[in-house]
C-alpha cells in the first residue's frame, strides 16, 4: 500500500472498506462483492447491484504544515436495486460496517500517514423522474487527513 | 450628578449588522456562481427551462450556535417533492439516458467561489463598520453638577 498518488490513497481506503470485519464477522464485500468502483460505475451495471462508488470531494492543503498535509473528504455512495425493504435493510447494514471501518482508523502501514476521524451519513430520498425511482442509495463521507508520499517526498527540497 | 455611559451596545450592534451584510454579500457571490453553472444545463443544454436557475435561493442571516448562519439552496422540486438538483449533484440512474449520471455543480462552484466570497465578506464588513457615524468603544463619565440639588445656586434652590 502506498500514498504515492491520490489514486493510491483511494485504493488504500477501498481495501479498508471491503475487508473490514465487523463484530458479526461480516464485511462490505459480503454485500457488494468487489463492486466498489472509483469515481463512477462502469457502463452496463444492470444486474450487478448492489455496488458502491468511491471518490474524493475537494481536498485542501494549508501552509501550516508547509503544504504537505492534505485534508478533505472521501465520499462513498452505496446503491441497491430494486427498492425493497430487504435491500434497504442490507444496504443500511453495509453502511454501518463502513462507518465502523473508519472509526478511529489510522493507516500507518502505508508510505505516508493516513487517518480519519469524523464523517456524515444520509439515506437519499426516494428518486423521481428523470431518476430511476426503484433505486435505494446511501451517501457517506469520511473526513480524511493524509501526509501523502507524493508530497512528503519533496520535504527536503 | 454623574453618569457612567458605555458605548458597547452601539458597537456590538454595528458589528452584528456588518456581519449580516458581509454574509449576504458572500452568499450573493456563491448564488451567482451557481446560477452561471446552471445556465448551461446538466447535459446538452437543450432542456434548460430556467426553472433551476430561478429556484436558487438564500435565507436571511440567522443567529445559531453563537454565530450567524445563512443558507443558499434550491427550491427546485419534481414529482413527490423530489429535489432533482440533488439527483444530478449526487448521482442517479437516468431513465432517459439509461445510464448513471452525475453532474456536480453546487460543490465545485463553492470551491471555486470561496476566495471571492471571503473577499466580499471582508470588504462589506469593513464598509459597514466604517460608514457614517462610527460608534467608538469607550466609557464616558458625564458630570452634570446642575442636576444635583447640593450644587444649585442659592437662587435656584
Amino acid at each position: 500500500m502506498s500514498t504515492g498518488s491520490t489514486e493510491a490513497i483511494l485504493a488504500v481506503i477501498r481495501t479498508r472498506l471491503l475487508t473490514f470485519v465487523d463484530a458479526d464477522g461480516a464485511t462490505l464485500a459480503d454485500t457488494i462483492g468487489q463492486r466498489l468502483w472509483l469515481y463512477a460505475p462502469p457502463g452496463g451495471t444492470a444486474n450487478q447491484w448492489p455496488f458502491g462508488v468511491l471518490g474524493f470531494l475537494p481536498l485542501r492543503r494549508t501552509g501550516a504544515y508547509n503544504g504537505e498535509r492534505v485534508q478533505g473528504q472521501v465520499e462513498l455512495m452505496l446503491w441497491s436495486r430494486p427498492r425493497t425493504a430487504a435491500n434497504a435493510k442490507a444496504l443500511e447494514a453495509a453502511a454501518d460496517r463502513c462507518e465502523a471501518a473508519f472509526l478511529r482508523w489510522a493507516n500507518t502501514d502505508a508510505d505516508g500517514l493516513l487517518f480519519s476521524r469524523g464523517g456524515t451519513r444520509a439515506t437519499l430520498p426516494v428518486p423521481a423522474e428523470p431518476a430511476d425511482r426503484d433505486t435505494y442509495a446511501i451517501r457517506l463521507t469520511f473526513d480524511v487527513i493524509a501526509w501523502p508520499q507524493y508530497l512528503t517526498q519533496y520535504h527536503d527540497r | 450628578m454623574a453618569q457612567l455611559r458605555n458605548n458597547a451596545g452601539a458597537v456590538l450592534s454595528r458589528m452584528d449588522q456588518a456581519a449580516r451584510n458581509g454574509l449576504t454579500a458572500a452568499a450573493n457571490v456563491y448564488r451567482n456562481a451557481v446560477k452561471r453553472e446552471l445556465a448551461g444545463g446538466y447535459t446538452s443544454g437543450k432542456f434548460v427551462t430556467g426553472h433551476g436557475i430561478n429556484a436558487v435561493t438564500q435565507t436571511a442571516p440567522e443567529r445559531e450556535s453563537g454565530g450567524l448562519a445563512l443558507r443558499v439552496g434550491t427550491n427546485a422540486k419534481g414529482p413527490n417533492d423530489y429535489s432533482y438538483p440533488l439527483g444530478w449533484e449526487l448521482g442517479h440512474f437516468n431513465i432517459f439516458s439509461g445510464r448513471y449520471e452525475r453532474v456536480p455543480i453546487w460543490l465545485p462552484a463553492l470551491t471555486t467561489a470561496l476566495p471571492e466570497m471571503q473577499a466580499a465578506l471582508a470588504r462589506v464588513y469593513r464598509r459597514t463598520m466604517t460608514e457614517g457615524a462610527i460608534p467608538t468603544l469607550g466609557t464616558q463619565l458625564e458630570m452634570n453638577p446642575a442636576a444635583s440639588p447640593e450644587h444649585r445656586s442659592p437662587e435656584a434652590r
